[in-house]
């Protein structure tokens, strides 16, 4: 006998307006950023975003395994995204599916755009994001702490990389959409975006759901004051913890 | 990714690591019968139903509880059924790859699970939904995040915590649409554990024997061998693992000192709840 599939919340607003985390629109949710959390890595950061929690883990640039897909005349970025067996409400398989297999692609391509991959011929740069526990937005939250951990890494970047979900619900654009507006079936559409700031360039964009022009540019425009706030938490954790460095710290 | 083989240690550090033996000491000053620092939190799995980050020295092991429903095997149809997973996460170490898990991992999974089952730990009559046939099927998941020597203890340590910790629901029938589903009742309880089975390891070196192996000295050894013993003193499992081989002597020293060294693991065990503020 099956198990009932959790429901979803009966309306997706308050009475005043507010989102039901008592959000505005345009509110993120909370972020932490924490980098060098793991030992063996080259370089390593912990993004808690909402109730995300994802770690990512960058090696290289080193040799390529298997050989043959070394590429003479450049370095790969190869990237693998993967949702641990807890991090769900029903017990996921732990077996990679379909939709782990497109973010890791789309991912990668989010970061590409900011290595200079050329640099490093018959090499790889390898990215591991494991979801610990996922609450909306895996894919955006990811892009951030994977763009942290090659920061982190000590590569030469030309900017970091940003992640952030907008939204449609009800007809209305909000920002950073967490798991149960993510679910919400009436009005919505859903789009993650990934963004160098510094240039605000795209580097990733998927969209689900319906939207007109005007809406597009609207959450557009959305995603990228979100991701500007992002940015700086970025920044801000990078220098945190280089600054701690040079003072002996960790 | 074969733990032993793929990182070459040289005769150097080899010679090194057994003249620090031969003058009893260890590469990080450990005595041979000494852990290394062990750290335990509820660790960033939110949404498992139970939980442990467990850290020795810079090994860790992240364990996730989840339950899923379905029949029980006949031969048991009055018990859930409990099984233990574990995943070598590839940025735990630059000599993993990524893939499905190896024979390592298997192994890892099933040192765990054994520990698990002959020890009565989970009483697996409190797991029936509807006897003979519809029980709780329980997963210790777990993820080796950072590999730096004896992922057996630690991963052992995180099992059996997560488990102590673990909260299920009463399911109860339920008609919706015309349909029968499980639906949780109430507020879920807690599982609860009837015993504290810990792992211990120890590594054999030339002819030193060492407890909880650090990276290199696991690589250097020729074998180890894990005893799983509850808190009755009782060994409720062995592995032994490498290709090197123990005298009954060695095996039965090891044995008393694996004795000795449990009842403080599971007071850490003991001591342990689930906090997941500032997680």
């Amino acid at each position: 006998m099956p198990l009932l599939p959790e429901g979803h919340p009966e309306k997706i607003f308050r009475e005043d307006g507010l989102r039901l985390d008592g959000r505005k629109p345009d509110d993120l949710r909370d972020i932490r950023l924490e980098i060098g959390v793991l030992k063996n890595a080259d370089g390593s950061a912990m993004i808690c975003h909402g109730k995300n929690r994802i770690i990512a883990g960058a090696y290289g640039p080193r040799e390529v395994h298997p050989r043959h897909l070394a590429q003479s005349d450049t370095g790969i970025l190869q990237v693998q995204y993967r949702m641990s067996t807890f991090s769900v409400g029903e017990r996921k398989t732990p077996v990679p599916g379909r939709r782990e297999k497109e973010i890791s692609m789309v991912v990668q391509h989010a970061l590409e755009p900011v290595l200079f991959l050329e640099q490093y011929p018959n090499s790889t740069i390898d990215i591991f994001i494991q979801v610990m526990t996922a609450d909306g937005g895996t894919r955006c939250a990811s892009i951030t702490a994977a763009a942290l951990a090659l920061a982190d890494m000590g590569i030469p970047m030309r900017d970091l990389v940003t992640g952030v979900a907008v939204g449609k619900i009800n007809n209305k654009p909000i920002l950073d959409l967490a798991d149960y507006e993510d679910k919400w079936e009436e009005g919505a559409a859903d789009m993650p975006v990934a963004v160098m700031m510094n240039e605000k360039k795209i580097t990733l964009l998927q969209l689900d759901g319906q939207v007109s022009i005007d809406e597009y540019e609207q959450m557009l425009n959305l995603a990228l004051k979100g991701a500007e706030r992002i940015y700086e938490l970025q920044k801000e954790a990078l220098k945190k913890k280089y600054t701690s460095e040079l003072v002996g710290g960790r | 990714m074969d733990l032993s083989i793929s990182k070459k240690i040289s005769t150097i550090e080899k010679d090194y690591m057994l003249d620090l033996l031969s003058r009893g000491t260890r590469l990080d000053g450990r005595g041979f019968l000494e852990y290394r620092e062990i750290k335990i939190d509820a660790g960033p799995m939110l949404k498992a139903e139970g939980s442990a980050r467990v850290c020795i020295g810079d090994t860790q092991v992240c364990c996730g509880i989840k339950y899923e429903t379905g029949t029980p095997f006949p031969d048991t149809p009055n018990e859930g059924v409990i099984t233990a997973m574990a995943e070598f996460v590839p940025f735990a170490s630059p000599m993993f790859e990524s893939g499905p898990p190896d024979e390592n991992a298997i192994e890892l999974a099933r040192v765990v699970d054994r520990g698990i089952r002959h020890s009565d730990l989970v009483d697996r009559t409190r797991l029936v939904i509807k006897p003979g046939e519809e029980v709780f099927l329980l997963f210790v998941d777990l993820y080796y995040m950072m590999h730096n020597g004896n992922p057996w203890d630690t991963a052992s340590l995180a099992a059996l915590c997560a488990l102590k910790t673990t909260m299920i629901p009463a399911l109860k029938e339920k008609d919706v649409n015309g349909k029968k589903f499980l639906v949780p009742e109430g507020e879920p309880q807690a599982l609860g554990i009837q015993d504290y089975p810990v792992t211990i390891t120890f590594a054999k070196i030339g002819d030193y024997i060492i407890v909880d192996p650090g990276l290199m000295e696991e690589l250097i050894s020729d074998a180890r061998i894990s005893y799983c013993i509850n808190k009755n003193g009782l060994i409720t499992s062995i592995q032994k693992n490498g290709s090197g081989t123990f005298t009954t002597e060695e095996l039965l020293k090891a044995a008393r000192n694996a004795r000795d060294l449990a009842p403080a693991l599971q007071q850490r065990v003991k001591n342990y709840t689930r906090d997941l503020t500032n997680m």
